[in-house]
């Protein structure tokens, strides 16, 4: 006995899909709702962020204190609004998407904590001291891989 | 966890998007469970008893005969 022939129908494959690395393409409309709402938010920290590095960049341009540290702290807090809005996503998500993005948030995590000791323990034998960014880019580039496995494991 | 979904899907001439509807599940969601890789949770093993018309053990069994 057979199944409809859409079975294997792949969805289309939007700019959406691309930003939370292909695995969206079938959501439900309040998750691609909710996967909508913190694509906003995570293009508008990058964006307030990249702004950010270049404003304070710029001693002469903007050299109050208060201005400065208002514009240091800005990203971040638009940096909570991307991660509740992440939270909310994933709270509501299809149950399969769920344990594909948990089990890649623990990959990146782990990552991130194995690069960081590990790293703490080579500056002891003289590797260059980490400016800060390193680690965030390694447990985003271990989330994206684990994303990208996950959904291989369950396609 | 074996289950009889593709069979009683395919009794009934849904298509996985469509069984994923009446779920409020993603089609990969359905994918994945027809083919063994993934086991759903209560609340989805539930559902898939209520749309099919029958209940857990008569849709999903264990791999051991625990």
């Amino acid at each position: 006995m057979h199944a409809n022939t859409d079975d294997r129908a792949q969805p289309s494959r939007s700019f959406l899909s691309f930003l939370s690395w292909g695995c969206s393409g079938d959501l439900s409309d309040r998750d691609r709702r909710a996967l909508r709402l913190f694509n906003r938010w995570l293009l508008t920290w990058s964006f307030s962020v990249g702004a950010a590095m270049v404003l304070l960049a710029k001693d002469d341009l903007i050299a109050t204190p208060v201005l400065r540290w208002t514009i240091a702290l800005l990203p971040d807090l638009l940096g909570i609004f991307a991660v509740l809005s992440y939270v909310r996503f994933l709270r509501h998500a299809d149950e399969l998407m769920r344990k594909v993005h948990l089990e890649a948030i623990a990959l990146g995590f782990g990552a991130g904590l194995v690069f960081v000791l590990g790293y703490r323990l080579a500056t002891e034998i003289g590797a260059p001291p980490l400016d800060g960014a390193e680690p965030a880019a390694i447990m985003l580039l271990f989330a994206g891989l684990g994303q990208w496995l996950g959904m291989r494991r369950y396609r | 966890m074996k289950n009889r979904l593709r069979v009683l899907r395919a009794e009934r001439e849904w298509s996985q998007a469509e069984l994923a509807k009446r779920l409020g599940v993603s089609r990969q969601t359905v994918n994945a469970v027809e083919n063994g890789k993934y086991d759903p949770s209560l609340p989805l093993a539930f559902g898939i008893a209520r749309v099919f018309e029958l209940t857990i053990e008569e849709i999903f069994e264990p791999d051991g005969s625990g």
